[in-house]
């Protein structure tokens, strides 16, 4: 009678047991799930309705290098992409710098987007991170020193400009 | 009472006179287009202009841009036929606060030395009509224009023939 019942204890153990990993393993698997989710609903999309685009963007003197080597991955990464819509982006992509400079020192640079993609999301910390370097999981150091390069070397007043073509001489 | 000799004198001295006018006024004129505060030259192989205009001043200004290619692609001179190739107005969609429109040029290429100084441009053209046209150009101005030299950036998209 002990025994039985020292078995059925034995069995409703392992069952527990076997529940409590296999919701901890569930529960790890939608964590980082939602972590995921999380990571790109922080950055905002990025999407324009023109015919084409540009984007001026102020850049601290000291930080071109950084923010031009942040624009050369994000492209590539566009270029390279397996998604027809990020191909097409990428080939649509220009990134000029002004002579002319902007306001306290910084450096004007001048992403043209022709033709713009309807609809797709240009914000490039999305586009790194889902993509660059073969993504996740194994971008992340890669990806997090790309964001942390690109957000420091930005100045304030960027602005974009969604436009439609009036005149073509 | 007259002297010949000084008589060939003045002929020579007026007409030296007349030389040096000629060569000051050569000058002075060069001199002149030369600060002309309008001038529009880009240094750089691609060209940005952004244009404020006044709300309810984008016929004027678009009219007033139409007349310009019109005067580029039908110039006698090579190079403001091929300042018209290269140059594209666009406008925001969305207008700015205020109500203020901006109109965005983009030259590729731009013509070497070339001016991209609208009104001179119609005045080569329309010389008779450049008067109204230029007070209606000038009149859509809400904050003037933003000059950009572009040098562009090599991001290594390079796309391969098929």
């Amino acid at each position: 009678m002990r025994t039985n019942l020292s078995r059925r204890f034995q069995t409703n153990q392992i069952w527990v047991g076997t529940a409590l990993v296999a919701a901890l393993a569930i529960g790890v698997l939608l964590g980082s799930s939602f972590a995921r989710q999380s990571a790109a609903a922080q950055a905002a999309a990025l999407s324009f309705s023109g015919q084409k685009a540009v984007v001026v963007q102020p850049v601290n003197a000291a930080n071109t290098a950084d923010y031009e080597r942040v624009m050369q991955a994000y492209g590539e990464t566009l270029a390279a992409s397996s998604n027809p819509e990020r191909a097409r982006m990428g080939a649509g992509l220009q990134l000029y710098r002004a002579a002319e400079g902007g306001q306290g020192g910084s450096v004007l640079y001048v992403t043209v987007l022709d033709p713009v993609v309807r609809g797709g999301d240009y914000q490039q910390i999305t586009v790194l991170a889902e993509e660059f370097g073969g993504g996740p999981p194994d971008n992340g150091d890669e990806v997090r020193e790309l964001y942390s390069a690109y957000t420091e070397a930005l100045a304030p007043g960027a602005f974009a400009l969604n436009m439609t073509l009036v005149a073509e001489f | 009472m007259t002297l010949p000799g000084l008589q060939g004198g003045c002929c020579w001295w007026g007409a030296l006179v007349l030389a040096a006018l000629g060569v000051g006024f050569g000058w002075g004129a060069t001199q002149g287009n030369a600060a002309q505060p309008g001038t529009r030259v880009f240094a750089a192989d691609t060209g940005l202009i952004l244009s404020y205009i006044k709300p309810g001043q984008n016929t004027a200004f678009e009219q007033t841009m139409k007349r310009v290619a019109e005067a580029l692609s039908n110039s006698e001179e090579f190079d403001r036929r091929r300042q018209a190739v290269g140059w594209k107005v666009y406008k925001k969609m969305e207008p700015l606060e205020s109500g203020v429109l901006l109109y965005i040029s983009i030259i590729a290429p731009v013509v070497p030395n070339a001016d991209y100084w609208v009104p001179q441009i119609l005045n080569e053209a329309f010389p008779t009509e450049v008067q109204e046209l230029y007070e209606t150009y000038a009149g859509a101005f809400a904050h003037g224009e933003t000059l950009l030299n572009l040098t562009p950036i090599d991001l290594g998209l390079t796309v391969s023939e098929p």
